[in-house]
């Protein structure tokens, strides 16, 4: 085999092992919480948990969260109706509930809150999500 | 020499041809009279409510000015939210631009006071411009707006907040003719928005 042919081939063999290592990168960086957080959240409390003024509440850099993020399961199924005082701002307006997540999306987005948002980064197992959400009010 | 020259001639005629984009005009009908046929374009009908500071806003309002408009209720929790974090984006992409204004008519007026939406426009920090205004009435009055623009707005009490409705943005231009529908809770839809009101602007 010639030495070109021979660097042809390396190269080639190169190019598409980098592509599968970006992939499988990529594929590890996505949680599977973050796509679900994409679609089901982000329109209202942003893509970065900025929030909207007085009107959505953010989800970074907050003092309630990080206190509640047992809340959170509850509050995903079963949306929010009281008033929460969120980084000393009142925030008045209803959440309604994701009725249509199951219990696993639940917990993935559960999960991918409290890494991305949290400084404590606690998880959430399947069964303690369970456990939580059979004692939602 | 002479068959190059032709080509560059002619490929940047075509170039220089291209036709301006132009939003299309919602709402002609065509009516046959005894000549022909006529065109009639129809505006956007004769409105008078009152907004979050208690002025009156009627079509003079939007005198020369391009509007977007929408229906949403300030106790309403599912789409809204989205509608009105949209809106914003449109409103912030044009801020320096006095001729963009926005009208977002309360299909609950008997609880959206004028008080209840200057609070709202409070939350979203833009209570000190003029160009957003948000605006309750007559419920008769403005579920008649909805429906001539064809927007869905009634009622229900299975819904959550009590009233179904959809989120259409309407864009509005300085001859009160409709230009254009956007689904507010879509970022995309929205997206094409700003970039319709651009040539919009430019007509």
């Amino acid at each position: 085999m010639s030495n070109r042919r021979k660097y042809a081939i390396i190269a080639v063999l190169g190019i598409i092992g980098f592509w599968v290592l970006t992939r499988a990168l990529n594929a590890l960086a996505k949680s599977p919480g973050s796509t679900s957080y994409a679609y089901n959240c982000a329109k209202c409390h942003g893509k970065n948990g900025e929030g909207l003024g007085q009107l959505l509440p953010p989800l970074a850099n907050t003092d309630w969260l990080q206190e509640n993020m047992n809340q959170v399961p509850c509050i995903i199924r079963n949306g929010v109706k009281d008033s929460l005082l969120i980084n000393s701002l009142w925030y008045h307006e209803e959440m309604l509930g994701l009725e249509n997540l199951n219990d696993i999306q639940v917990a993935n987005i559960t999960n991918y809150v409290s890494k991305r948002f949290t400084e404590e980064q606690k998880y959430f197992s399947q069964d303690e999500i369970e456990s939580i959400l059979q004692k939602c009010k | 020499m002479l068959r190059s020259l032709l080509f560059v001639s002619i490929i940047s005629l075509l170039i220089a041809c291209k036709p301006e984009r132009k939003l299309p005009v919602y709402g002609m009908e065509f009516v046959k009279t005894e000549a022909g046929y006529d065109t009639i374009i129809n505006k956007v009908a004769p409105f008078e409510f009152v907004d979050q500071k208690g002025e009156v806003v009627n079509n003079a309002t939007f005198q020369d000015k391009v509007f977007i408009t929408d229906f949403f209720f300030t106790s309403c929790p599912s789409i809204c939210p989205v509608m009105t974090k949209q809106m914003l984006r449109v409103h912030d992409a044009y801020l320096d631009n006095p001729t963009v204004t926005f009208l977002s008519h309360s299909i609950d007026p008997d609880r959206d006071s004028i008080q209840k939406l200057d609070a709202y426009s409070g939350k979203i920090n833009i209570n000190t411009n003029d160009r957003w205004h948000f605006v309750t009435g007559e419920k008769e009055a403005i579920f008649d707006m909805a429906e001539h623009y064809m927007i869905v707005a009634f009622a229900d009490e299975d819904v959550p907040g009590g009233f179904e409705h959809s989120g259409y943005f309407i864009l509005v231009d300085k001859d009160q003719q409709i230009r254009g529908y956007y689904d507010g809770t879509s970022e995309n839809e929205v997206t094409t928005l700003i970039e319709d009101l651009a040539v919009l602007l430019n007509e």
